[in-house]
Protein backbone atom coordinates (compact mmCIF):
# COMPACT_ATOMS: atom_id res chain seq x y z
CA UNK A 1 0.00 0.00 0.00
CA UNK A 2 1.58 3.66 -0.99
CA UNK A 3 0.11 5.22 1.84
CA UNK A 4 1.75 3.28 4.23
CA UNK A 5 5.41 3.83 2.79
CA UNK A 6 5.44 7.59 3.98
CA UNK A 7 4.30 10.38 5.82
CA UNK A 8 4.71 13.76 5.38
CA UNK A 9 5.63 15.29 9.07
CA UNK A 10 5.99 18.95 7.95
CA UNK A 11 4.92 21.23 4.85
CA UNK A 12 2.49 18.81 3.17
CA UNK A 13 0.49 21.81 1.79
CA UNK A 14 3.92 22.46 -0.44
CA UNK A 15 3.92 18.38 -1.55
CA UNK A 16 1.84 16.67 -4.25
CA UNK A 17 1.69 13.11 -4.82
CA UNK A 18 1.43 12.46 -8.68
CA UNK A 19 1.02 9.75 -10.50
CA UNK A 20 2.77 8.58 -13.76
CA UNK A 21 -1.14 6.99 -15.01
CA UNK A 22 -3.12 9.02 -17.74
CA UNK A 23 -5.50 11.23 -15.92
CA UNK A 24 -8.87 10.45 -16.81
CA UNK A 25 -12.44 12.54 -16.72
CA UNK A 26 -11.39 14.86 -18.76
CA UNK A 27 -14.85 14.94 -20.32
CA UNK A 28 -16.35 15.77 -17.00
CA UNK A 29 -14.19 18.53 -15.91
CA UNK A 30 -11.41 16.36 -14.60
CA UNK A 31 -7.89 18.04 -14.85
CA UNK A 32 -5.08 16.71 -16.46
CA UNK A 33 -2.68 16.86 -13.44
CA UNK A 34 0.53 15.25 -12.59
CA UNK A 35 4.02 16.74 -12.43
CA UNK A 36 4.49 20.03 -14.06
CA UNK A 37 8.26 19.72 -14.83
CA UNK A 38 7.78 16.13 -17.48
CA UNK A 39 11.68 16.59 -18.08
CA UNK A 40 12.52 15.92 -14.24
CA UNK A 41 9.71 13.82 -13.23
CA UNK A 42 9.68 11.22 -16.27
CA UNK A 43 12.98 9.92 -15.99
CA UNK A 44 12.26 9.21 -12.50
CA UNK A 45 9.16 7.54 -12.89
CA UNK A 46 10.60 5.63 -15.98
CA UNK A 47 13.01 3.80 -13.84
CA UNK A 48 10.87 3.32 -10.89
CA UNK A 49 7.40 0.71 -10.28
CA UNK A 50 4.20 1.59 -10.83
CA UNK A 51 3.65 0.79 -6.88
CA UNK A 52 6.26 3.92 -6.22
CA UNK A 53 5.03 6.72 -4.53
CA UNK A 54 6.09 9.97 -6.26
CA UNK A 55 5.92 13.52 -5.03
CA UNK A 56 6.25 17.23 -6.76
CA UNK A 57 7.61 19.17 -3.87
CA UNK A 58 7.66 23.19 -4.68
CA UNK A 59 9.36 25.56 -3.31
CA UNK A 60 11.04 24.18 0.14
CA UNK A 61 11.62 20.27 1.07
CA UNK A 62 8.82 18.89 2.99
CA UNK A 63 9.76 16.46 5.70
CA UNK A 64 9.26 12.88 5.06
CA UNK A 65 9.64 10.16 7.11
CA UNK A 66 10.08 6.85 5.65
CA UNK A 67 7.95 3.56 6.93
CA UNK A 68 9.04 0.66 5.32
CA UNK A 69 12.49 -0.23 4.03
CA UNK A 70 12.71 0.99 0.63
CA UNK A 71 14.60 3.22 -2.22
CA UNK A 72 14.95 6.82 -2.69
CA UNK A 73 15.38 8.76 -5.85
CA UNK A 74 15.50 12.71 -6.20
CA UNK A 75 15.32 14.59 -9.33
CA UNK A 76 14.30 18.41 -10.22
CA UNK A 77 15.17 21.68 -8.24
CA UNK A 78 18.12 21.25 -5.75
CA UNK A 79 16.25 21.35 -2.34
CA UNK A 80 19.90 19.96 0.09
CA UNK A 81 17.61 16.95 0.25
CA UNK A 82 19.46 14.59 3.50
CA UNK A 83 18.08 11.45 5.01
CA UNK A 84 19.01 11.58 8.26
CA UNK A 85 21.55 13.91 7.91
CA UNK A 86 23.60 12.25 5.13
CA UNK A 87 23.18 14.02 1.69
CA UNK A 88 21.36 12.90 -1.10
CA UNK A 89 22.53 14.28 -4.59
CA UNK A 90 19.89 13.91 -7.54
CA UNK A 91 19.62 10.82 -9.52
CA UNK A 92 21.03 8.91 -7.09
CA UNK A 93 19.62 5.48 -5.78
CA UNK A 94 19.52 5.63 -1.95
CA UNK A 95 18.89 2.46 -0.10
CA UNK A 96 16.70 4.10 3.09
CA UNK A 97 15.22 2.26 6.11
CA UNK A 98 12.19 2.52 8.37
CA UNK A 99 12.27 5.52 10.66
CA UNK A 100 14.47 7.63 8.58
CA UNK A 101 13.92 11.01 7.85
CA UNK A 102 13.86 12.95 4.57
CA UNK A 103 14.65 16.88 5.02
CA UNK A 104 15.81 19.64 2.88
CA UNK A 105 15.89 23.21 2.02
CA UNK A 106 14.48 26.41 0.20
CA UNK A 107 14.68 25.42 -3.28
CA UNK A 108 17.64 26.43 -4.87
CA UNK A 109 18.28 25.99 -8.24
CA UNK A 110 14.81 25.62 -9.90
CA UNK A 111 11.88 25.79 -7.76
CA UNK A 112 9.83 21.63 -7.43
CA UNK A 113 11.35 18.91 -6.43
CA UNK A 114 10.90 15.23 -7.44
CA UNK A 115 10.62 12.10 -4.70
CA UNK A 116 10.59 8.91 -5.85
CA UNK A 117 10.03 6.44 -3.05
CA UNK A 118 9.64 2.96 -4.22
CA UNK A 119 9.70 -0.61 -2.36
CA UNK A 120 11.64 -1.95 -5.83
CA UNK A 121 14.95 -1.01 -6.20
CA UNK A 122 15.30 1.62 -9.66
CA UNK A 123 15.79 -0.10 -12.91
CA UNK A 124 18.90 2.67 -12.89
CA UNK A 125 20.11 6.16 -11.78
CA UNK A 126 19.43 8.85 -13.49
CA UNK A 127 21.37 10.28 -16.42
CA UNK A 128 19.91 14.09 -16.01
CA UNK A 129 21.33 14.84 -12.49
CA UNK A 130 21.71 18.35 -12.93
CA UNK A 131 18.59 21.10 -13.98
CA UNK A 132 18.89 23.45 -16.35
CA UNK A 133 16.75 26.71 -15.42
CA UNK A 134 15.80 28.91 -18.65
CA UNK A 135 14.21 32.11 -18.38
CA UNK A 136 12.69 32.27 -22.46
CA UNK A 137 10.30 30.46 -23.31
CA UNK A 138 9.08 29.45 -27.11
CA UNK A 139 5.06 29.75 -27.51
CA UNK A 140 3.26 28.97 -30.65
CA UNK A 141 0.12 31.00 -32.06
CA UNK A 142 -2.95 30.31 -30.07
CA UNK A 143 -6.43 30.10 -32.06
CA UNK A 144 -7.43 33.64 -31.07
CA UNK A 145 -4.30 35.24 -31.86
CA UNK A 146 -5.91 37.17 -35.10
CA UNK A 147 -8.27 38.88 -32.09
CA UNK A 148 -4.70 40.51 -31.52
CA UNK A 149 -4.31 44.11 -32.97
CA UNK A 150 -0.73 44.31 -34.88
CA UNK A 151 0.72 46.04 -32.01
CA UNK A 152 -0.24 43.79 -29.47
CA UNK A 153 1.06 40.89 -31.78
CA UNK A 154 4.54 42.47 -32.10
CA UNK A 155 4.50 43.30 -27.92
CA UNK A 156 3.32 39.06 -27.66
CA UNK A 157 6.23 38.03 -30.19
CA UNK A 158 8.95 38.72 -27.57
CA UNK A 159 7.44 39.47 -24.24
CA UNK A 160 8.95 40.14 -21.08
CA UNK A 161 7.08 39.33 -17.62
CA UNK A 162 7.37 38.54 -14.50
CA UNK A 163 5.69 35.62 -13.00
CA UNK A 164 3.01 36.59 -9.88
CA UNK A 165 2.97 35.47 -6.71
CA UNK A 166 -0.80 34.40 -7.43
CA UNK A 167 0.46 31.70 -9.41
CA UNK A 168 -0.18 27.94 -8.52
CA UNK A 169 -0.43 24.46 -10.27
CA UNK A 170 -3.62 26.00 -11.91
CA UNK A 171 -2.18 29.05 -13.59
CA UNK A 172 0.88 31.05 -14.15
CA UNK A 173 -0.69 34.83 -13.73
CA UNK A 174 2.27 37.27 -15.84
CA UNK A 175 2.70 40.83 -14.75
CA UNK A 176 3.89 42.45 -17.91
CA UNK A 177 2.62 45.11 -20.76
CA UNK A 178 -1.09 44.47 -21.32
CA UNK A 179 -2.58 43.68 -24.05
CA UNK A 180 -6.03 44.51 -25.82
CA UNK A 181 -8.06 42.91 -28.70
CA UNK A 182 -9.29 44.52 -31.68
CA UNK A 183 -12.36 42.99 -31.37
CA UNK A 184 -14.95 41.81 -28.77
CA UNK A 185 -14.47 38.22 -28.14
CA UNK A 186 -17.88 36.05 -28.19
CA UNK A 187 -18.83 35.25 -24.68
CA UNK A 188 -18.54 31.15 -25.55
CA UNK A 189 -16.53 28.36 -23.78
CA UNK A 190 -13.99 26.72 -25.60
CA UNK A 191 -11.77 24.06 -25.11
CA UNK A 192 -8.43 24.83 -23.38
CA UNK A 193 -5.34 22.58 -22.29
CA UNK A 194 -2.03 23.02 -20.37
CA UNK A 195 0.38 25.53 -21.79
CA UNK A 196 -2.52 27.62 -23.22
CA UNK A 197 -2.02 31.29 -22.56
CA UNK A 198 -5.08 33.16 -22.08
CA UNK A 199 -5.87 36.90 -22.29
CA UNK A 200 -8.14 38.09 -18.98
CA UNK A 201 -10.40 41.05 -19.72
CA UNK A 202 -7.65 43.12 -17.63
CA UNK A 203 -5.21 42.83 -20.68
CA UNK A 204 -2.46 40.12 -18.40
CA UNK A 205 -1.78 36.92 -19.82
CA UNK A 206 -2.35 33.85 -18.09
CA UNK A 207 -0.80 30.35 -19.06
CA UNK A 208 -3.03 27.41 -17.86
CA UNK A 209 -1.09 24.84 -16.02
CA UNK A 210 -1.61 21.23 -15.50
CA UNK A 211 -4.27 21.51 -12.85
CA UNK A 212 -5.66 24.19 -14.61
CA UNK A 213 -9.91 24.24 -16.12
CA UNK A 214 -10.27 22.47 -19.47
CA UNK A 215 -12.61 24.70 -21.09
CA UNK A 216 -13.01 28.45 -21.12
CA UNK A 217 -13.80 31.70 -21.96
CA UNK A 218 -11.26 33.79 -22.25
CA UNK A 219 -9.25 34.23 -25.42
CA UNK A 220 -6.97 31.52 -26.86
CA UNK A 221 -4.15 34.32 -28.05
CA UNK A 222 -0.96 31.33 -27.33
CA UNK A 223 0.00 28.30 -26.03
CA UNK A 224 3.31 26.33 -24.74
CA UNK A 225 4.09 23.12 -25.61
CA UNK A 226 4.43 20.40 -22.51
CA UNK A 227 8.76 21.06 -23.01
CA UNK A 228 8.23 24.69 -21.80
CA UNK A 229 5.53 23.62 -19.83
CA UNK A 230 8.38 22.22 -17.57
CA UNK A 231 11.19 24.67 -17.95
CA UNK A 232 8.19 27.11 -17.02
CA UNK A 233 7.31 25.31 -14.14
CA UNK A 234 11.25 25.66 -12.92
CA UNK A 235 10.83 29.52 -12.53
CA UNK A 236 9.57 30.56 -9.09
CA UNK A 237 6.97 33.70 -8.75
CA UNK A 238 9.00 37.22 -9.16
CA UNK A 239 11.31 35.59 -11.78
CA UNK A 240 11.44 37.50 -15.07
CA UNK A 241 10.78 35.48 -18.53
CA UNK A 242 10.58 36.49 -22.12
CA UNK A 243 8.01 35.00 -24.07
CA UNK A 244 9.17 34.34 -27.75
CA UNK A 245 7.24 33.51 -30.79
CA UNK A 246 8.12 30.14 -32.69
CA UNK A 247 7.52 32.03 -36.48
CA UNK A 248 6.68 29.35 -38.19
CA UNK A 249 3.48 28.33 -36.07
CA UNK B 1 -4.38 17.26 -43.09
CA UNK B 2 -6.54 20.30 -41.82
CA UNK B 3 -9.75 19.52 -42.83
CA UNK B 4 -11.55 16.01 -41.73
CA UNK B 5 -15.71 15.22 -41.73
CA UNK B 6 -17.10 13.38 -38.82
CA UNK B 7 -21.13 12.58 -38.82
CA UNK B 8 -21.07 14.91 -41.94
CA UNK B 9 -19.79 18.04 -39.79
CA UNK B 10 -16.43 19.24 -41.79
CA UNK B 11 -13.59 20.20 -38.95
CA UNK B 12 -10.38 22.32 -39.54
CA UNK B 13 -7.92 19.94 -37.61
CA UNK B 14 -5.34 21.98 -35.67
CA UNK B 15 -2.16 19.74 -34.29
CA UNK B 16 -1.34 21.09 -31.24
CA UNK B 17 1.92 19.08 -29.92
CA UNK B 18 2.61 14.71 -30.18
CA UNK B 19 -0.71 13.92 -29.19
CA UNK B 20 -3.00 16.71 -28.91
CA UNK B 21 -5.53 17.52 -31.43
CA UNK B 22 -7.93 19.97 -31.61
CA UNK B 23 -10.84 19.75 -34.18
CA UNK B 24 -13.10 23.21 -34.92
CA UNK B 25 -16.56 22.93 -36.81
CA UNK B 26 -15.83 25.29 -39.83
CA UNK B 27 -19.92 26.17 -39.93
CA UNK B 28 -22.08 26.55 -36.84
CA UNK B 29 -24.33 24.02 -35.71
CA UNK B 30 -27.02 22.98 -34.16
CA UNK B 31 -25.75 19.52 -33.24
CA UNK B 32 -24.29 18.80 -29.98
CA UNK B 33 -20.37 18.42 -30.40
CA UNK B 34 -19.88 17.26 -26.57
CA UNK B 35 -22.67 14.33 -28.09
CA UNK B 36 -20.50 13.54 -30.43
CA UNK B 37 -17.14 13.49 -28.42
CA UNK B 38 -18.80 10.84 -26.25
CA UNK B 39 -19.71 8.34 -29.06
CA UNK B 40 -16.06 9.20 -30.37
CA UNK B 41 -14.24 8.42 -26.76
CA UNK B 42 -16.60 5.47 -26.62
CA UNK B 43 -15.74 3.94 -30.39
CA UNK B 44 -12.24 4.64 -30.15
CA UNK B 45 -11.23 3.55 -26.29
CA UNK B 46 -7.63 2.11 -27.70
CA UNK B 47 -6.27 5.21 -29.65
CA UNK B 48 -8.60 8.15 -27.52
CA UNK B 49 -6.93 8.58 -24.40
CA UNK B 50 -9.22 11.60 -23.21
CA UNK B 51 -11.57 13.88 -24.97
CA UNK B 52 -12.97 17.91 -24.37
CA UNK B 53 -15.74 18.78 -25.92
CA UNK B 54 -17.60 22.95 -26.68
CA UNK B 55 -20.46 23.53 -28.41
CA UNK B 56 -17.65 24.47 -31.27
CA UNK B 57 -14.62 21.97 -30.39
CA UNK B 58 -13.22 18.55 -29.76
CA UNK B 59 -10.28 18.55 -28.52
CA UNK B 60 -8.45 14.71 -28.13
CA UNK B 61 -6.01 13.73 -26.48
CA UNK B 62 -4.77 10.73 -28.25
CA UNK B 63 -2.83 7.07 -27.26
CA UNK B 64 0.51 6.56 -28.73
CA UNK B 65 -0.67 5.62 -32.49
CA UNK B 66 -3.97 8.03 -32.71
CA UNK B 67 -3.86 10.15 -36.24
CA UNK B 68 -7.02 11.77 -36.89
CA UNK B 69 -7.33 10.80 -40.22
CA UNK B 70 -9.24 7.62 -38.51
CA UNK B 71 -11.93 9.64 -37.95
CA UNK B 72 -12.39 11.18 -41.42
CA UNK B 73 -15.95 10.25 -42.58
CA UNK B 74 -16.80 8.39 -39.67
CA UNK B 75 -20.89 7.83 -39.05
CA UNK B 76 -21.72 7.82 -35.71
CA UNK B 77 -24.89 8.85 -35.12
CA UNK B 78 -26.32 11.18 -32.86
CA UNK B 79 -27.53 9.60 -29.30
CA UNK B 80 -31.29 9.92 -28.41
CA UNK B 81 -31.79 12.34 -25.40
CA UNK B 82 -33.32 12.10 -22.35
CA UNK B 83 -36.78 13.20 -21.98
CA UNK B 84 -37.28 13.29 -18.12
CA UNK B 85 -36.19 17.02 -16.78
CA UNK B 86 -33.50 16.92 -14.18
CA UNK B 87 -34.75 18.62 -11.09
CA UNK B 88 -32.54 21.27 -9.33
CA UNK B 89 -33.68 23.11 -5.98
CA UNK B 90 -32.30 26.84 -6.10
CA UNK B 91 -32.02 29.44 -3.75
CA UNK B 92 -31.47 32.79 -5.14
CA UNK B 93 -30.71 34.85 -1.43
CA UNK B 94 -26.89 33.30 -1.46
CA UNK B 95 -25.91 35.52 -4.68
CA UNK B 96 -22.53 37.35 -4.64
CA UNK B 97 -23.23 38.91 -7.80
CA UNK B 98 -26.68 40.57 -7.65
CA UNK B 99 -25.87 44.13 -7.84
CA UNK B 100 -23.38 43.93 -10.48
CA UNK B 101 -25.62 41.44 -12.31
CA UNK B 102 -29.28 43.78 -11.92
CA UNK B 103 -26.99 46.70 -13.30
CA UNK B 104 -25.88 45.35 -16.22
CA UNK B 105 -29.03 43.77 -17.36
CA UNK B 106 -31.76 46.37 -15.89
CA UNK B 107 -33.64 43.35 -14.62
CA UNK B 108 -35.06 42.99 -11.31
CA UNK B 109 -34.17 40.07 -9.42
CA UNK B 110 -37.99 38.79 -9.52
CA UNK B 111 -37.59 38.80 -13.01
CA UNK B 112 -34.63 36.68 -12.96
CA UNK B 113 -36.50 34.28 -10.81
CA UNK B 114 -39.49 34.04 -12.89
CA UNK B 115 -37.18 33.48 -15.88
CA UNK B 116 -35.20 30.76 -14.51
CA UNK B 117 -39.04 29.31 -13.18
CA UNK B 118 -40.03 29.53 -16.94
CA UNK B 119 -37.69 29.37 -19.23
CA UNK B 120 -35.94 26.07 -20.88
CA UNK B 121 -32.82 24.95 -20.15
CA UNK B 122 -30.68 22.03 -21.13
CA UNK B 123 -26.98 20.46 -20.47
CA UNK B 124 -25.06 21.64 -23.25
CA UNK B 125 -21.29 20.69 -22.01
CA UNK B 126 -19.62 19.92 -19.25
CA UNK B 127 -15.89 21.04 -18.67
CA UNK B 128 -13.99 23.60 -16.38
CA UNK B 129 -14.31 21.87 -13.43
CA UNK B 130 -15.21 18.23 -12.15
CA UNK B 131 -18.92 18.16 -12.45
CA UNK B 132 -19.72 22.13 -13.68
CA UNK B 133 -22.43 22.37 -16.31
CA UNK B 134 -23.01 24.76 -18.40
CA UNK B 135 -26.82 25.06 -19.51
CA UNK B 136 -27.78 27.40 -22.92
CA UNK B 137 -31.31 28.71 -23.06
CA UNK B 138 -30.17 31.86 -21.04
CA UNK B 139 -32.11 34.83 -23.11
CA UNK B 140 -29.94 37.96 -24.76
CA UNK B 141 -31.38 40.59 -21.74
CA UNK B 142 -30.29 38.30 -19.06
CA UNK B 143 -26.76 37.54 -20.17
CA UNK B 144 -24.12 39.27 -18.30
CA UNK B 145 -20.26 39.53 -19.21
CA UNK B 146 -17.92 37.70 -16.90
CA UNK B 147 -16.13 39.31 -14.35
CA UNK B 148 -12.86 40.73 -14.72
CA UNK B 149 -10.97 39.34 -12.11
CA UNK B 150 -11.90 35.86 -11.38
CA UNK B 151 -12.82 35.38 -7.76
CA UNK B 152 -10.11 32.75 -6.11
CA UNK B 153 -12.89 30.28 -5.07
CA UNK B 154 -16.77 29.89 -4.52
CA UNK B 155 -18.65 26.99 -2.88
CA UNK B 156 -20.16 23.66 -4.85
CA UNK B 157 -23.65 24.17 -5.49
CA UNK B 158 -23.17 28.14 -6.81
CA UNK B 159 -25.35 29.06 -10.09
CA UNK B 160 -24.09 31.66 -12.00
CA UNK B 161 -24.25 33.39 -14.99
CA UNK B 162 -21.12 33.55 -17.39
CA UNK B 163 -21.70 35.54 -20.78
CA UNK B 164 -24.50 32.86 -22.64
CA UNK B 165 -24.59 30.43 -20.11
CA UNK B 166 -26.08 29.34 -16.62
CA UNK B 167 -23.43 27.61 -14.82
CA UNK B 168 -23.66 25.21 -11.77
CA UNK B 169 -20.30 24.70 -9.80
CA UNK B 170 -20.76 20.85 -8.12
CA UNK B 171 -17.36 21.15 -6.35
CA UNK B 172 -15.87 24.34 -5.23
CA UNK B 173 -13.93 26.16 -7.43
CA UNK B 174 -12.06 29.56 -9.07
CA UNK B 175 -15.07 31.70 -10.26
CA UNK B 176 -15.12 34.27 -13.16
CA UNK B 177 -18.89 33.91 -13.59
CA UNK B 178 -21.33 35.67 -11.74
CA UNK B 179 -22.90 33.99 -8.67
CA UNK B 180 -26.52 34.37 -8.40
CA UNK B 181 -27.23 32.05 -5.82
CA UNK B 182 -26.83 28.50 -4.65
CA UNK B 183 -28.11 25.41 -5.67
CA UNK B 184 -28.39 21.48 -4.07
CA UNK B 185 -26.63 20.40 -7.25
CA UNK B 186 -23.08 18.89 -5.89
CA UNK B 187 -20.77 16.53 -7.42
CA UNK B 188 -18.46 14.64 -4.77
CA UNK B 189 -16.43 12.27 -6.83
CA UNK B 190 -15.44 9.94 -9.79
CA UNK B 191 -18.74 7.66 -9.04
CA UNK B 192 -20.92 10.77 -9.09
CA UNK B 193 -20.52 10.83 -12.87
CA UNK B 194 -23.03 8.36 -13.26
CA UNK B 195 -25.27 11.12 -11.43
CA UNK B 196 -24.98 13.90 -13.55
CA UNK B 197 -27.40 14.97 -16.23
CA UNK B 198 -26.92 13.76 -20.05
CA UNK B 199 -26.22 16.46 -21.96
CA UNK B 200 -29.01 17.92 -23.77
CA UNK B 201 -31.18 16.81 -20.94
CA UNK B 202 -33.53 19.29 -19.76
CA UNK B 203 -32.86 21.32 -16.14
CA UNK B 204 -35.65 22.38 -14.35
CA UNK B 205 -34.94 24.95 -11.41
CA UNK B 206 -37.56 24.40 -8.46
CA UNK B 207 -37.53 27.25 -5.76
CA UNK B 208 -38.08 26.78 -2.37
CA UNK B 209 -41.60 28.29 -1.13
Amino acid sequence: MKTELVSIEKYSELCLEVSKETPQGLFYGYPVGGALDQISAKPLMDCLSDDAVIYEVSFRAAEIKIKQASWLVISGAVMDWTIDGDSVSNGKIVKVKAGQTLKGSYAKDGFRSYVGIDLRKPKKELQTKRINIFKELEIWRGPEWNLLDQECKMTLMHYQASISSESDRQGCYLKGEKLILKEAFPQKSMCTFPGVIQLLPSGELVILLNDGQNTGGYPRVAFLKKYEISKLSQLRPGSQLTLNLNLKS
Amino acid sequence: MNLLKINRLEFNCVHIEDDLWLLQTLNPTKKSLPLLAEKLQHHHQDNIDNIVASESEILIYGAQDFHPRTLDNLELGWSTIKTQAYQIKVNLEKGLDWELVLNESGKTKEEFKTMLKKNKFTVCMYGFRPGFLYLNGLKTPYQVPRRKNPRQKVVAGSLAIGGKYIGIYGTGAPAGWNIIGSTDFTFTNEKSINQLPSINQEIKFRFEN
